[in-house]
């Protein structure tokens, strides 16, 4: 009896219980390129990869991530490791630190990454343990509609949060300064640079450039005045299709009383 | 031999009956069962068990949070430090309200205040905690809820509110939660507006649209309560409005302490084509791209001249009924903060009368100020939409200047 208790005692201790504050989990990142859900991780042998990486805010609203490494067994034992990091640090800066949750005598570990949640299958020693995680519900974005709020469009107005915690930031991110470009749209309408505009602290603006979307830059929105940008005013107002180039049919943007459109390439602004 | 038949029959009928009967109960046990009554699981270890109860509290914390008006008591309140109710100051101003909130959880609301969760058999109750410290400025105890501001890119929510519970059958266990201002503004539909009024009938005056752009308005003026707490994040405790009895009326600021409050939120000083935009009921709202752009002069009623507006200039002698007054707060209407009775099509509020009100105007920067307000008469030509005038940008005490913030959302 007491050999057993000892076996089930031993047996819990090897199989390792799931990080608590992965209940709070938001969304999987760095997920590895190569390794297939499901599959047992074999290659390169005695070399550490990063498998994922989990991404929650704390209780001070601290976005933190935990990498989740892996030292694939070779001549010797595998290696499974968890490593809270800034959100901005790469996870490959951390394989030989070892801090945080580390886990050896690894022999075997597959995982699988899905959209509501992740599982990791760990034969460690002779016992085997499996960590299981479900997010809490992802955040599908709503039609915008009347009625909505601003919040509710942009992510769940109410948000579990981790336990506050002790990683190894030093300082927080900074914000980009203003008129900085946040989001880059080039001549021809496409996409030059994806948008970072809900980094910026005070919002952002936008130079009209007969786009659906024109550049956009942080800071305050100032246009129609003189020497500034040009105001949006729709593209669909005019109720014709029409090339709104900014030489030949500035109709989408408008100046202040007393100013007019001025094009600086396809952008408009006042003069 | 009729009757040796006879006798088979019988033992056979009663044979098949039997294994029916038999085959009726194994299939009424085996019946797929709606999942409502397959009972969950409850947890083996205390974590586990304390996560699914806070899990599943989420809506009973959101009811509490968004529709503070309704846990309103008819009463009234017991937190003096956080609520001096007026009967002048709708319910509205009690959703997403963190001193009401404060005073739910202190004991103001309920003697004994608790959100009950059925799980697992078992009936928890979850409760706030007093986790976080005092704010000298507005009253010695701890809080239940900490203000947030974002200090760094990424969180989705510029601001809000941090609060944290607890549940009474698993103690040593907390949970902090990120609450969110839902109830601050509405979304302005995608479809061609037009702004100010046009002289010329047969002119269809300055149009624009807003397809691809997600802009939301705020309901009402940014409060004195909301200006409080850009003071207190921003180091500025000195500068708070101390009497709790002005904290649900609107925030008087200079134009440029405007611009820079909603800033600081991430927003923009509304614009005056925006508030024609929510305020100017369209004709045809399902068709977004009319062939005719209105200018309705009230938000109710497109023939200003059939308006109790109209009717007042027309008659000197006019009596405001109270259903005017629900309708646009002018000289003579009892003061009615957070009424909910003048929604505009889009949900707005206060689109005649009540407080002049402060614009960004790109188009005519000049006209940056709705005069239209309970400091004239219902008479008074400045209550129509789309008329404005200019302000210096200073208050006065003889003519207070609310204002309200909006946002674009990328999409």
């Amino acid at each position: 009896m007491i050999s057993l208790l000892f076996i089930i005692l031993i047996g819990n201790a090897i199989s390792a219980p799931v990080p608590g504050h992965w209940d709070h989990v938001l969304e999987i990142t760095d997920r590895h390129e190569f390794y297939q859900n499901g599959s047992l991780v074999v290659k390169p042998r005695d070399a550490w990869q990063t498998l994922f990486s989990l991404v929650y805010y704390d209780r001070n609203l601290t976005r933190q991530k935990d990498c989740v490494f892996y030292r694939v067994p070779g001549d010797d034992a595998g290696v499974l490791k968890v490593q809270t990091v800034s959100p901005g640090e790469r996870c490959d800066d951390y394989y030989f630190r070892d801090q945080g949750l580390k886990i050896d005598d690894v022999r075997s570990l597959r995982f699988s990454i899905a959209d509501t949640g992740f599982w990791l299958d760990v034969q460690r020693g002779e016992k085997r343990f499996r960590w299981d995680v479900v997010l809490p519900g992802s955040f599908k974005k709503p039609l915008p509609a009347s009625g909505l709020s601003s919040s509710d469009f942009k992510a769940p107005g109410l948000i579990f949060l981790a336990p506050a915690m002790a990683s190894n930031r030093r300082k927080f991110d900074p914000f980009p300064k203003n008129d900085t470009l946040c989001h880059g749209i080039n001549d021809d309408c496409t996409e030059a640079t994806p948008s970072t505009c809900t980094s910026c602290e005070s919002g952002w603006y936008e130079v009209p450039n007969g786009c659906g979307v024109g550049p956009r830059y942080c800071g305050f929105l100032r246009c129609g005045k003189k020497n500034g940008p040009a105001c949006r005013r729709g593209l669909r107002w005019q109720r014709k299709d029409d090339e709104f180039d900014c030489r030949t049919n500035s109709s989408f943007a408008y100046c202040g009383t007393g100013l007019t459109v001025v094009c600086e390439g396809r952008k408009a602004f006042c003069r | 031999m009729k009757r040796r038949s006879d006798n088979s029959i019988i033992p056979k009928i009663i044979v098949i009956l039997g294994t029916l009967s038999i085959l009726g109960i194994i299939l009424l046990f085996m019946r797929p069962r709606p999942l409502s009554l397959v009972r969950p699981k409850r947890p083996v270890t205390v974590d586990k068990l304390f996560t699914q109860v806070i899990r599943a509290a989420g809506p009973s914390v959101a009811s509490l949070w968004r529709e503070g008006d309704r846990f309103f008591p008819k009463s009234g309140t017991q937190c003096p430090d956080e609520i001096l109710h007026e009967k002048e100051v709708g319910k509205s101003y009690y959703q997403c309200n963190p001193h009401f909130w404060q005073c739910y959880w202190q004991g103001g609301v309920t003697p004994t205040p608790s959100l009950s969760v059925d799980l697992f058999g078992q009936t928890f109750h979850v409760v706030a905690t007093p986790a976080f410290p005092a704010i000298p400025a507005l009253a010695a105890g701890p809080r239940y809820y900490s203000l947030y501001r974002r200090r760094e890119p990424g969180f989705s929510h510029q601001y809000g509110y941090v609060v944290e519970l607890s549940v009474r059958e698993i103690p040593g266990h907390t949970q902090s939660i990120f609450l969110a201002d839902s109830c601050r503004d509405k979304y302005l539909p995608q479809r061609i507006y037009g702004y100010g009024k046009v002289k010329d009938k047969r002119s269809e005056g300055f149009i624009w649209d807003n397809f691809d752009r997600h802009l939301f308005l705020d309901r009402f003026y940014v409060t004195n309560r909301q200006v409080n707490e850009w003071y207190l994040l921003t180091g500025m405790p000195e500068k708070i409005t101390q009497n709790r009895k002005h904290w649900a009326r609107p925030a008087l600021l200079s134009r440029s302490d405007q611009e820079a409050y909603c800033a600081y939120y991430g927003k923009r000083l509304l614009e005056a084509k925006l508030f024609d935009a929510a305020t100017m009921a369209p004709s045809e709202p399902k068709d977004p791209l009319p062939q005719k752009v209105p200018r309705p002069e009230t938000p109710w009623q497109r023939d200003h001249s059939r308006s109790f507006l109209g009717m007042s200039r027309i008659n000197p002698d006019y009596q405001l009924t109270p259903l005017d007054c629900q309708l646009a707060q002018v000289e003579g209407c009892p003061e009615r903060y957070f009424t909910s009775d003048s929604a505009t099509w889009m949900g707005i509020h206060h689109a005649l009368g009540f407080y002049p009100e402060s614009f960004m105007n790109f188009i005519e920067p000049t006209l940056n100020l709705k005069a239209s307000s309970r400091f004239y008469p219902a008479s008074s030509p400045w209550h129509e939409l789309g008329v404005r005038t200019s302000w210096n940008g200073e208050q006065e005490p003889k003519m207070p200047v609310a204002f309200r913030c909006y946002e674009e959302v990328e999409n």
